[in-house]
C-alpha cells in the first residue's frame, strides 16, 4: 500500500474559506424561513459585524503578507494572493445574497407593521417632522470634511458610516467641484422612529443627513451624493516586551487603531464615481476590495430595530435560564462541592451560581483568597463588584486580567484600574502569551482545615455573554485540581514557575502534545472489534499536528466524530485518509462555544473540558487548561450531551470532501440539540418543585 | 476511584507546615496540611529559579544579584505563609550555601529581609532526608527494599549516593559531581555541544574510579534515581509504573536519550523540550551522571522517583506537628548508631541493655524531665555509643567516646544533636559536668541541662548493667517522698549494682532531687 502523504496540499480546506462558509451558515440561519422574522434579522446583522472583523484581522494579515513579498502556501496550498482573490470573490458573493436577504425580509417585516421607509414614502406631515428632527437633533452634531482639499487627506475612522458628496458653489457654476464627506454621528440612532398611526415607522439617519446636505454646506449645490463605509487594518502589534507598562500600549493601541491602513470599502451601488475614484485613491484600494451594496450599509445597525422591546410574535420564545439542576435546593455551595463536584451546562442553566460562588467568597469572613482569570468581562459585572468588595474585606485578591483580548482592551483597561484601587493584586497576563483560560479558586479556612473551591470553565466570566453562548462549567474540590489551579496562578503572577501537573494540562507546548497524545492512545487501543471513538466539539479546528492525528486515528480504524461551530481545516471523507472522520456544525440561536473532548480508551471512557480550541494559537501561544471531567455522572452527562449533538438533525449541517456544508437529512424524529438542552434544564427544575410539593408536612386540621 | 477524591470533610483542625528548599538552581517551597488522620495533603509547591551555585561553584562565594534574588523569592515565600498561616517551617540550604565563604552573610540577610531562619544542612542529612522520602513512597515497590539498593540524586552541586542493604541505610556518600559544578569547572560552555559532552563523560569516570573503590557499587541490583533532571528521563525514556508516580528508564533508553540530548546546546534542548534555561542547562551533566551510575551497578534499569528531599522534609514536619515519633527516622539512627557501636567494637549485647534501662528510666521520669521524644533518641543512642571510647583506650575511655563521637556521622542526627550525645556519652562515668570541661562550657544553655539530665539516667542505667550479660526486665519504680525506688525481681544478688549505684547515682540526686534505692523483687 502506498504511503499517503498527510501533508499533501488536498488534504486541507483553507482556514479563510472555511471560515467564510461558517459565516454562509449564519447566513443561512437569517434566509431560513423556519427562523421568526427578527431572529433572522438579527442572524443577517450578525453575518456583516462577522465580516467586519474578518477583514480587520484576517484579510488585513493577509493583505500585510503579499505587500512584504511573503508568498508562502498555506497548508492547502494557497499563497497570500490566491487566498485574497477567493475570499474576495466569495464574500462578494455572500455579500450580495445578503443584501437580497435583507430587501426580502425588510418586505416581511413590513407586513408585520416594522416598515423601514424611503423619505419619499413619508406622508407631508412625517417628512415635516422628520425634517425638524434633522435641524433640531442631526445638525449640530455634523461635522463636515473638505476632505479634497486637505493634503494629506483627513482621517476617515474605519467602521463609520459616511456620507460622501460632490459640491459645487451655487453662484459660480465655474467653480470647481470638490469631494466633501460627512460622517453619520455614531452617537445618534441608525433608524428615526417616525410617528404613524399604527406599526413601527423608521427612517435610516443616513437617508435624512442625505436629504438635508444642502443645509450643511450654505450657498452650495449638490450634485451627488454616496454612502460609504471603510474597514481598516485592526491588527495591532502589541510590544509587550515591558509588560510592566502593558497598560499603557494597550491604551495606545485602542488609539492608533484608527488610523491603519484600508482593507475594504463599501459603498453604496451607483455611487457617483468622483466620489469613488478619490476613494480608491485616497484609499490605495483595488477594484475587488471594493463591495457595491445595493441596500442598506452596515447591516449590523439591524441590531438597534432587533433590541427594540415588543414584537414577541416576531422572536423565538424564551428559554430562561434555569437553576442547574446539580443546585436545586442547595443552600450551602461549600458543603455540596465538599462531597460532590458540580456540572454546569450554560446558557440553558444559570451563569447566576458563578457569580454567586464569587459573591459569597467575598463576604464569607472564612475565605482568605480569591483568584480568577478575567478575559472580556464587562466592567459593571457582578464578578468585578465582588472582587472589589473582597479586597476591601482584607482578603487576598489575585486577578489576572488579559488586556490583549482583541477589541475589549479600551474596556478592560478601566475596570483594571478600579480593581487595582480596590486592592487586589492585578496582573496583565505574561509576556509572550494570551491568558485564555478560565479559572477561578477560592481558599477557604474551614475549622482549622484549608479548603480550596475551583470553578473551571469553557466560556469566559462574562455574565452576559453567558447568556447567548453555550458553555460548560465544573466546580469541584477535588484537591489535585485545586492544587494545579493554585500552580497556575502561581505561575501567572511569577510566584513559581511551573512545577509538574497532577491533573491539569497547562503551558504552551504541552497542550497540543496531551491531545495529540490521547487520539494516539485512542489509536493504540482501537481494535477492529472494538474500534476506538473519538467525539469532540469545539470551535475551530486548524492545527495542522491535530489534523494529521486525527487523519492517523481514521487510518487505524478509530471513528472520529467532530462537532465544530467554525472553521475546519480538516477534509473529512477522503478515501484513505479520512473516510472514519465525520465533522458537523451546528449554527443555532445560542453560539456553541463549548469544547468538550471524549475518548472511548478501550472502554474506560475519558471526557475532557478545555478552554482551548484546536487552533496552532491557542494550543502554541496561550495559557490554557484542559481538564478531566472524572466523576461518573458528570462524565455521563457531557457524553449524552455529545450523543445529542451529533443526533442534531434540525440545524446540524454536515462537510463534505469539497468543503462545503449541506443540512444533515433529517431521518426520524427532528432533534434540536439546543431546543432539547433548554427543554431538560426546564423540566428538570419542574420535576424538583414537583417533588418537593409532594413532600411537604401536613398541616394538622384542628380548627 | 479516583472521581471524587474530595477534600476530607471530616472537620478536625488540620496543621500547616512548610519546607523550604535554598539549592544550587533553584529556591522551592512546598506548603503541606498534616491531617489528624496521619496523612499529609500537599497544599502548593513553588519553585523560582536563582543560580546561587553558579557562583559558589565558580568564585567560592555567592553573588549579589543572586542573592538579591534569592532574599526577593524568601519574601514572596513569606507572604505565602502567612496566607496559611504555617505553624512549623524547616528551611534548610544546601551545597551552593554550604561551600559559600560569604554563606553567613547571606543567611543573615534572608533572616532581616525575611525573619527565616535557613539552617545550612550536611550532604548526609540531604540524603537521609531523600532517602526517607523515597522509602515513604515508594515502599516494598520494585524491591528496592530487598538486597542492595542504590539512591542517586545528581544535584547541582553534588552527586548524594545512599546505599540500602534491606532496605536499610548501609552507606552513603556525596560525590563533588554536580551538574552545575561540572560546568563551572570544566567551563565547557565554548565547546561544542558533543565535545563538551565528551570532556563530562571523562571527568566523571575519574571521579567514579574513586567510588567504585569505597561504595560496593557492583553488588547493587535497584538503582532509583532522585531529581528533577531524572524525572526528565523518566518523561521522556521512561515507562511509567502503577500508581507510585515511577518511572522505568531501561539502560538502553538512558544511553538513547543522553546521544539525543549530548548533540544541542543547552539553548536547543530547552526549546525541544521546553524547558527553561536553568533546566537545560543542567540536563546533560546530571543525566551522564546517572547513566555512568547505572553502567557502574548491576541494575539493568533506573526507576524514577519523583519524591525529593523536601517530602523528606514534610514527613519529618507531620511528626513532629502531630507529637509523634517518626519510626522511619528512629529506626535509621538506631540502625546508624549500632553500626558505628559495632566499627568501635563494643559489646552490643550491654549497650543495648543500658539503652533501653536508660529509655524505660526516661519514660517513668517525664514529669521530672519535661523532655520529647527527640530527646529519648537521643539517650538511646548515648546508650548504645557509651563505650565507644574503649576502642582507642580503656583509660578515660569515656573522653575518647565523647570525641569520637562527635567526630562521627550519625544518620539523622544533626551537629547540635551529636554533640549532645557526645557530651551525654561522656558523662556517663566519673566526674559530672564541670566549668573546666570548656566543650561543656562552650554549649548553649538549654543543651548543657538536656546533657545533664540525659547523663544522669544514663549513668543509673550503666550501674544497673553493672552485672553483663544479665539483661534487666520488668524494671518496676515506685516514688517515696524523696526517694525514687528502682526494684529489679528475680534478681538474686545486687551487690555490684549498689556498690555501682553509690558511685555513679551522685548525679541523679543533683538533677532530680530524689535518692535513690535499689530493690528486689
Amino acid at each position: 500500500m502506498s504511503k499517503i502523504d498527510l501533508k499533501s496540499p488536498d488534504l486541507y480546506i483553507n482556514r479563510e474559506l472555511s471560515w467564510l462558509e461558517f459565516n454562509d451558515r449564519v447566513m443561512r440561519e437569517g434566509l431560513s424561513d423556519d427562523v421568526p422574522l427578527l431572529e433572522r434579522l438579527k442572524f443577517l446583522a450578525i453575518v456583516s459585524s462577522n465580516l467586519d472583523e474578518f477583514f480587520m484581522i484576517r484579510v488585513a494579515g493577509l493583505m500585510q503578507q503579499r505587500s512584504a513579498n511573503v508568498n508562502r502556501p498555506d497548508p492547502s496550498g494557497l499563497s497570500p494572493s490566491e487566498q485574497l482573490d477567493a475570499i474576495s470573490r466569495r464574500t462578494h458573493r455572500m455579500v450580495a445574497e445578503q443584501t437580497e436577504g435583507i430587501r426580502k425580509l425588510l418586505d416581511l417585516l413590513a407586513d408585520k407593521g416594522i416598515r423601514v421607509l424611503e423619505l419619499k414614502e413619508l406622508e407631508p406631515q412625517q417628512a415635516k417632522l422628520v425634517r425638524q428632527h434633522f435641524a433640531r437633533e442631526v445638525l449640530p452634531v455634523l461635522t463636515p470634511l473638505a476632505a479634497q482639499d486637505l493634503d494629506p487627506c483627513p482621517l476617515l475612522p474605519g467602521l463609520r458610516l459616511h456620507l460622501g458628496l460632490v459640491i459645487r458653489s451655487k453662484r459660480d457654476k465655474s467653480a470647481e467641484e470638490k469631494v466633501v464627506v460627512v460622517p453619520v454621528p455614531s452617537q445618534l440612532s441608525r433608524f428615526v422612529a417616525v410617528p404613524a398611526d399604527e406599526g413601527l415607522r423608521l427612517v435610516r439617519l443616513e437617508s435624512v443627513i442625505a436629504a438635508g446636505a444642502g443645509q450643511v454646506f450654505p450657498g452650495c449645490e449638490v450634485l451627488a451624493t454616496a454612502f460609504f463605509r471603510i474597514t481598516r487594518d485592526g491588527n495591532v502589534e502589541i510590544q509587550d516586551d515591558d509588560a510592566s507598562d502593558l497598560l499603557h500600549v494597550v491604551e495606545e493601541a485602542v488609539h492608533t487603531r484608527r488610523r491603519r491602513a484600508a482593507v475594504r470599502l463599501e459603498v453604496s451601488t451607483g455611487a457617483d464615481s468622483r466620489i469613488l475614484d478619490w476613494l480608491t485613491t485616497t484609499l490605495q484600494l483595488n477594484p475587488e476590495d471594493v463591495y457595491h451594496i445595493d441596500g442598506i450599509l452596515d447591516a449590523g445597525a439591524f441590531w438597534s430595530i432587533v433590541n427594540r422591546p415588543g414584537y414577541d410574535a416576531l422572536r423565538l420564545p424564551d428559554w430562561p435560564p434555569q437553576q442547574p439542576r446539580e443546585l436545586i435546593g442547595v443552600e450551602d455551595l461549600w458543603q455540596v462541592l465538599d462531597e460532590r463536584d458540580v456540572l454546569l451546562v450554560h446558557p440553558y442553566e444559570s451563569f447566576e451560581p458563578v457569580v454567586q460562588m464569587v459573591e459569597r467568597a467575598a463576604e464569607d469572613p472564612s475565605v482568605l483568597a480569591i483568584k480568577q482569570t478575567l478575559y472580556r468581562t464587562s466592567g459593571d459585572s457582578p464578578i468585578v463588584r465582588a472582587l472589589e468588595r473582597a479586597a476591601e474585606n482584607g482578603k487576598e485578591v489575585t486577578v489576572l486580567v488579559e488586556l490583549k483580548a482583541r477589541f475589549d482592551e479600551a474596556r478592560n483597561v478601566t475596570w483594571a484600574r478600579r480593581l487595582e484601587d480596590a486592592g487586589c493584586h492585578v496582573i496583565y497576563g505574561i509576556v509572550g502569551f494570551k491568558t485564555h483560560a478560565k479559572a477561578l479558586l477560592v481558599v477557604r479556612r474551614e475549622s482549622g482545615r484549608i479548603r480550596r473551591y475551583v470553578h473551571l470553565a469553557t466560556g469566559n466570566y462574562n455574565d452576559r455573554t453567558a447568556r447567548l453562548y453555550s458553555d460548560v462549567g465544573m466546580m469541584t474540590s477535588n484537591r489535585e485540581i485545586a492544587g494545579d489551579v493554585a500552580a497556575v496562578f502561581n505561575l501567572l503572577t511569577g510566584y513559581s514557575e511551573a512545577v509538574g501537573w497532577s491533573k491539569l494540562t497547562v503551558e504552551p507546548g504541552r497542550l497540543k502534545q496531551k491531545f495529540i497524545d490521547l487520539i494516539d492512545r485512542e489509536i493504540e487501543v482501537s481494535t477492529p472489534d472494538r474500534p476506538g471513538l473519538i467525539m469532540v466539539k469545539v470551535n475551530s479546528l486548524q492545527d495542522r499536528d491535530i489534523i494529521r492525528a486525527l487523519y492517523r486515528a481514521s487510518q487505524g480504524g478509530v471513528k472520529v466524530m467532530l462537532n465544530i461551530r467554525g472553521i475546519c481545516c480538516l477534509r473529512p471523507g477522503v478515501a484513505g485518509v479520512s473516510e472514519n472522520i465525520e465533522v458537523r456544525s451546528i449554527v443555532d440561536r445560542y453560539l456553541e462555544h463549548a469544547r468538550i473532548f471524549y475518548f472511548r480508551n478501550g472502554g474506560h471512557e475519558e471526557v475532557y473540558l478545555s478552554s482551548a480550541d484546536w487552533m496552532h494559537r491557542n494550543l502554541e501561544r496561550r495559557i490554557e487548561i484542559i481538564f478531566p471531567v472524572t466523576a461518573p455522572a458528570l462524565r455521563r452527562r457531557l457524553i449524552d450531551m455529545l450523543k445529542v449533538y451529533f443526533a442534531d438533525n434540525v440545524k446540524a449541517r454536515q462537510l463534505l470532501p469539497d468543503g462545503t456544508y449541506q443540512k444533515v437529512p433529517r431521518k426520524g424524529t427532528a432533534t434540536r440539540a439546543q431546543e432539547r438542552f433548554a427543554k431538560e434544564a426546564a423540566e428538570a427544575v419542574h420535576a424538583a418543585q414537583h417533588t418537593e410539593l409532594r413532600f411537604q408536612p401536613l398541616v394538622s386540621p384542628k380548627e | 476511584m479516583e472521581a471524587t477524591q474530595q477534600e476530607a470533610t471530616v472537620a478536625t483542625p488540620a496543621k500547616t507546615v512548610a519546607a523550604i528548599d535554598v539549592g544550587s538552581n533553584a529556591l522551592r517551597m512546598v506548603v503541606a496540611e498534616v491531617l489528624p488522620e496521619g496523612h499529609t495533603e500537599v497544599l502548593e509547591r513553588f519553585h523560582r529559579a536563582v543560580r546561587l551555585g553558579q557562583d559558589t561553584f565558580r568564585r567560592g562565594r555567592l553573588g549579589g544579584q543572586s542573592m538579591r534574588a534569592a532574599v526577593g523569592i524568601l519574601r514572596d515565600f513569606r507572604h505565602r505563609l502567612e496566607l496559611y498561616k504555617v505553624e512549623r517551617l524547616r528551611a534548610v540550604a544546601t551545597s551552593a550555601v554550604r561551600e559559600a565563604s560569604n554563606a553567613d552573610n547571606f543567611l543573615n540577610r534572608v533572616f532581616m529581609a525575611t525573619g527565616l531562619n535557613v539552617e545550612v544542612i550536611a550532604t548526609s542529612e540531604e540524603s537521609r532526608l531523600t532517602v526517607s522520602a523515597v522509602r515513604q513512597a515508594m515502599g516494598d515497590a520494585l524491591s528496592v527494599n530487598r538486597g542492595h539498593a542504590l539512591i542517586a540524586e545528581a544535584g547541582g552541586g553534588s552527586t548524594l549516593l545512599t546505599i540500602l542493604e534491606e532496605g536499610e541505610i548501609a552507606a552513603s556518600q556525596s560525590l563533588r559531581l554536580g551538574s552545575i559544578r561540572l560546568q563551572e569547572t570544566l567551563s565547557t560552555a565554548e565547546e561544542g555541544p558533543e565535545r563538551s559532552a565528551d570532556l563530562l563523560r571523562h571527568h566523571i569516570d575519574n571521579a567514579m574510579a574513586t567510588t567504585r573503590s569505597v561504595l560496593p557499587l557492583e553488588r547493587i541490583q535497584s538503582f532509583v534515581a532522585v531529581g528533577g533532571d531524572a524525572r526528565f528521563a523518566g518523561r521522556q525514556v521512561g515507562r511509567p509504573i502503577g500508581s507510585a508516580d515511577l518511572y522505568v528508564v531501561s539502560a538502553a533508553g538512558l544511553d538513547k536519550l543522553v546521544r539525543r540530548c549530548s548533540l544541542h546546546s543547552p539553548e536547543e534542548l530547552g526549546k525541544k523540550y521546553g524547558l527553561p534555561f536553568s533546566e537545560a542547562e543542567t540536563l546533560v551533566p546530571a543525566l551522564l551522571v546517572y547513566q555512568c551510575l547505572l553502567h557502574s551497578t548491576r541494575a539493568k534499569r533506573m526507576i524514577v522517583s519523583h519524591v525529593s528531599m523536601r517530602d523528606g522534609l514534610l514527613l519529618e514536619l507531620a511528626h513532629y506537628v502531630r507529637g509523634e515519633e517518626d519510626t522511619a527516622l528512629v529506626t535509621s539512627v538506631i540502625h546508624s548508631a549500632e553500626s558505628l557501636a559495632e566499627k568501635y567494637r563494643v559489646d552490643l549485647v550491654h549497650a543495648r541493655n543500658v539503652a533501653e534501662t536508660a529509655v524505660r528510666l526516661f519514660d517513668e521520669l517525664q514529669p521530672d524531665h519535661g523532655l520529647g521524644a527527640r530527646h529519648r533518641l537521643l539517650l538511646r543512642v548515648a546508650g548504645l555509643l557509651h563505650e565507644v571510647g574503649s576502642f582507642v583506650s580503656n583509660v578515660a575511655h569515656h573522653k575518647h567516646s565523647y570525641y569520637l563521637i562527635a567526630h562521627s556521622e550519625i544518620f539523622g542526627l544533626n551537629r547540635d544533636d551529636t554533640e549532645i550525645v557526645a557530651h551525654v556519652a561522656r558523662y556517663h562515668r566519673r566526674s559530672s559536668p564541670k566549668p573546666s570541661h570548656l566543650e561543656y562550657i562552650a554549649l548553649p544553655r538549654e543543651s548543657r541541662m538536656v546533657v545533664n539530665k540525659l547523663a544522669a539516667i544514663l549513668r543509673v542505667a550503666d550501674a544497673l548493667a553493672r552485672t553483663r550479660g544479665r539483661k534487666i526486665e520488668n524494671l518496676r519504680f515506685q516514688r517515696r517522698s524523696d526517694e525514687f525506688v528502682i526494684c529489679l525481681p528475680g534478681a538474686p544478688d545486687l551487690v555490684l549494682e549498689r556498690r555501682s549505684l553509690a558511685v555513679k547515682g551522685d548525679m541523679f540526686e543533683d538533677v532530680y532531687g530524689m535518692t535513690l534505692r535499689l530493690e528486689e523483687g
